[in-house]
């Protein structure tokens, strides 16, 4: 309880290893660390915050260079798409184009902003924010390092309390080494200048559908190429197909059950069914997954558990030993912002002594392709694989009039719900606006909603949220908008 | 190192849950494989849980006093050196999460009882435990009222909630009604918890029938003073109530069906081989009720001396689960107290209940004339479902010619 003595007004350099008191730590200022330092303050700790890049790090991937930049690039590249294919409703264009280099410039502005923001939240809050390389010495001692800079002397920090939020990395191909020029990751996609003539996006998951898909809108002759049978294979099949429909209207050439081997700067060689494939592309986007930063963490000498997949073990309330909790991308279960910023708050919590758990009935997917996919909760399969009966609907997309003036008809709305109780225990949506429509399905889903309350519920026409009164009904044997005899 | 969650075991007889009765380890502190970490109690008794490996104990999943559900965490232990045998004990770690399940949403539990995030969030201040609470709600839907009333039941038990090792204490939000006047307000727990629970089960479930008679005693009292007389040079200490254990013991064997029990779910009736009689006795906590297992099979001698062990037993509360377990009918002494009649309630799934009173006096008539006589009360409460009036008068009959000439019982006939 030294650090109740000698609480850190600011960080002072330490020569030597003589440690500064610290009382909660947070390492890692991505959508985790971030909530993490703001809730430990709400709460009345005295909070440091260390990210890699310190003020210039909140944020983390997901905003800097993930989920928030390259929705801004999918934002872009459906306006462009939709004003083009939109002349049977009337519209006439010229040529439209996307200036990369001016769209840079308006993501980084936006970046920026809201980077800022964080930045005003945590001074705000009285967060510590300092730059360096985090790791263990001692099951209570952090030693932060500025890995740009070899000859200046390490900190030392003696915490009370410790969250570890230190994400994920792209991860990477041995076949495909990174060059950040002709092989690129994900970050590099998002920071390109100008629109490749012949793209290949190694990996059909969502990032790769997402960029692959964006840039397809924008011009470019993309190849995805996925090593499964089909892309999204971690989701339900059903999902993926009208996702493939659209990726092959859009001129995309989708190489499945294969794998890349070698990328000559000409063409990509792809093993595809024991022949080999040569794909003539400028570039090479390597989207195969993410790898938790935990490598150089040292948490070992705490006493935690890192498992084979590099996740760090913790039990409900995300503490890996009494004082040390880890969140989001490091430990199991989705690497999704929400979930990392939701654990967040139960970590902290946790440490500053409150009962706390992590036990969300659902946390929600979200694919930002086209059509989007969103999916929460139970699909049927899984139900049946956890021993649980339900009984599902689905209800297209064309039985909404709404959709239909958005000129959108592929897609649907999936309900699963327990047959016992009707509550509903899953909603699959695919669709346009799948994304913020998934909100409804969370929360009936956690307020565990049964079919009737879903179809009690009025909501305002003509929306595409009526899609999920209507699978409620049909559910129930009494739609409006599907003929045929019901119950 | 490696932490794993110990969840509650299942001691025995289908029980489901148990009682924190006391944490003999401390968070923080360290443990040795199969000391004792904590004591819960369960329906039947009460049970020291050991370790199940070398370590530190790192958190308790319940503070003394809530109700923890077989298989819950019971507490969470740093393993020292290598981890036991995770099939022995499930593992906290998420370490096995199927690969492949990056994209796929975090899966629901089975049987996750209907409440919101905010309901869920009380109860894990509150400590109460969902699965144990009945929603008031829509559908059986839990309400975070539902939470509070089942919490400020056990108000005294959540201002003792136990925090983690570091930090400050937990906040403890439970709203309690403070009484006026002199009122005292505790929680239902312990003994008197399951006393509870249980006459209410068998009260709600068992349609009860019972006949009282009052039996003529005066050779089951000259019988025991001879026996008595006799034994106690041995040290025995016979009283009145071997005698009605073998008694009963001879009328179950003339009417199985009072030696019985009823399945009414599968709709099937066991006639029992054995004669393990309870025996309802008073301790400081409540009514427990020992069996003697196979009475048919002892002396009196045998079942004076098991009376006598299963008294202080009860006394210290010492009794072990086979003790208290394996009854297939039970008798009720109630005399002792001074009780004239009482009207006992059975122990399901068991098909009937004695009751007897204290040994008297009364003025009886006996062919026309006023005459007193030592007289012993008997009461019989069965399941109506299983015997009807006339079986239980026949029972009572048979019960009462073995007690008005205990002589009978040296004969080994049944009738």
């Amino acid at each position: 309880m030294v650090a109740k003595i000698f609480r850190v007004a600011g960080i002072s350099m330490v020569v030597g290893e003589i440690a500064v008191s610290a009382d909660l730590m947070i390492v890692g200022g991505g959508p985790g660390g971030y909530a993490a330092a703001l809730r430990g303050a709400q709460l009345g700790r005295n909070v440091i915050l260390v990210d890699r890049d310190g003020e210039d790090g909140v944020g983390g991937v997901c905003l800097r260079v993930g989920c928030i930049p390259s929705k801004a690039l999918i934002e872009v590249a459906d306006h462009i798409h939709r004003t083009r294919s939109l002349g049977h409703a009337g519209i006439r264009t010229g040529d439209i184009t996307l200036e990369l280099g001016a769209w840079q410039q308006w993501k980084t502005r936006l970046v920026d902003g809201l980077t800022a923001g964080v930045s005003q939240l945590l001074r705000a809050a009285g967060v510590s924010v300092i730059a360096g390389q985090a790791q263990l010495s001692r099951p209570d001692q952090l030693v932060v390092n500025d890995p740009t800079n070899p000859l200046a002397p390490a900190q030392y920090f003696q915490f009370t309390d410790l969250v570890l939020a230190t994400g994920s990395r792209p991860a990477a191909l041995a076949a495909l080494p990174r060059d950040g020029v002709l092989i690129l990751d994900s970050t590099d996609a998002l920071a390109l200048q100008e629109i490749p003539r012949a793209v290949a996006v190694v990996g059909g998951g969502y990032i790769g559908l997402e960029i692959g898909t964006a840039l397809a809108k924008l011009g470019a002759k993309v190849t995805i190429v996925e090593f499964c049978d089909r892309v999204l294979p971690a989701m339900d099949k059903a999902f993926a197909r009208p996702v493939t429909r659209r990726l092959r209207q859009l001129g995309i050439n989708l190489v499945v059950n294969a794998t890349a081997q070698h990328f000559d700067g000409m063409n990509l060689h792809v093993a595809q069914s024991g022949s080999m494939v040569a794909i003539e592309v400028d570039k090479v986007i390597v989207a195969v997954g993410r790898s938790p930063n935990t490598e150089h963490l040292g948490l070992d000498t705490a006493g935690a558990v890192i498992d084979e997949r590099g996740l760090v073990n913790v039990a409900g309330d995300r503490r890996a030993t009494p004082h040390i909790a880890a969140i989001g991308d490091i430990v199991t279960g989705p690497a999704l912002a929400h979930k990392a910023t939701a654990e967040a708050e139960v970590a902290v919590e946790a440490l500053c002594g409150q009962r706390a758990e992590f036990n969300p009935a659902t946390i929600p997917a979200v694919v930002f392709c086209d059509p989007e996919v969103a999916t929460a909760g139970y699909t049927a399969d899984d139900a049946g694989a956890a021993g649980i009966d339900v009984d599902a609907v689905t209800l297209a997309l064309v039985a909404s009039g709404r959709a239909a003036t958005m000129a959108a008809r592929d897609g649907f709305l999936q309900l699963v719900w327990e047959r016992n109780t009707t509550t509903v225990v899953g909603v699959h949506i695919v669709g346009p606006h799948a994304s913020e429509l998934i909100g409804q399905g969370v929360l009936a889903i956690e307020m565990a909603a049964t079919l009737e309350d879903i179809a009690g519920s009025i909501y305002a026409h003509p929306t595409l949220s009526e899609q999920l009164g209507e699978a409620a009904r049909l559910a129930l044997g009494r739609p409006v908008h599907v003929p045929g005899r019901h119950r | 190192m490696s932490e794993l969650d110990f969840k509650m075991p299942d001691v025995g007889e289908g029980l489901n849950e148990a009682e924190i009765v006391e944490w003999l380890v401390e968070v923080g502190d360290s443990v040795t494989e199969d000391q004792a970490v904590v004591v819960v109690q369960t329906d039947k008794a009460v049970v020291d849980i050991p370790s199940p490996a070398d370590g530190v104990v790192v958190g308790h999943g319940a503070p003394v006093g809530d109700i923890v559900l077989i298989g819950a965490t019971l507490f969470r232990l740093e393993v020292v050196g290598t981890a036991p045998d995770p099939s022995d004990h499930a593992r906290s770690t998420p370490a096995d999460t199927p690969a492949g399940a990056a994209v796929v949403p975090q899966q629901l539990a089975p049987a996750r009882p209907k409440a919101s995030p905010a309901t869920r969030k009380r109860a894990l201040e509150l400590g109460v435990l969902l699965a144990g609470v009945t929603g008031s709600g829509p559908g059986g839907r839990i309400m975070t009222a539902d939470i509070e009333a089942s919490a400020s039941a056990s108000a005294s038990a959540s201002a003792a909630m136990i925090a983690p090792a570091n930090g400050p204490t937990a906040p403890v939000g439970a709203k309690v009604t403070v009484p006026s006047g002199h009122d005292r307000v505790e929680p239902l727990r312990g003994t008197r918890r399951q006393i509870a629970r249980a006459m209410t089960e068998s009260w709600r479930t068992v349609p009860h029938v019972t006949e009282l008679r009052e039996i003529d005693a005066v050779e089951l009292v000259r019988a025991q003073r001879s026996l008595r007389a006799h034994l106690e040079p041995d040290g025995v200490r016979l009283t009145f109530l071997p005698l009605f254990i073998k008694a009963t013991v001879a009328a179950l064997k003339a009417h199985p069906s009072f030696n019985a029990s009823l399945d009414f779910d599968n709709e099937l009736i066991t006639y029992r081989s054995r004669y393990n009689i309870g025996i309802a006795m008073s301790s400081d906590e409540g009514l427990v009720v020992p069996v003697i297992h196979d009475a048919d099979l002892k002396s009196l001698v045998d079942l004076a001396r098991e009376l006598d062990a299963l008294t202080v037993a009860a006394r210290n509360r010492s009794l072990t689960l086979d003790q208290m377990s394996g009854g297939t009918f039970t008798i009720s002494n109630y005399g002792s107290y001074g009780t004239w009649m009482g009207t006992p309630i059975i122990r399901p799934p068991e098909a009937a209940i004695a009751g007897f009173g204290r040994v008297r006096d009364a003025v009886v008539a006996i062919d026309g004339r006023a005459v007193v006589r030592t007289v012993l009360p008997l009461a019989v409460s069965a399941d109506h479902r299983l015997n009807d009036g006339h079986h239980l008068g026949a029972f009572v009959s048979a019960l009462a010619h073995f007690l008005s000439d205990p002589v009978l019982l040296i004969s080994g006939s049944n009738s």
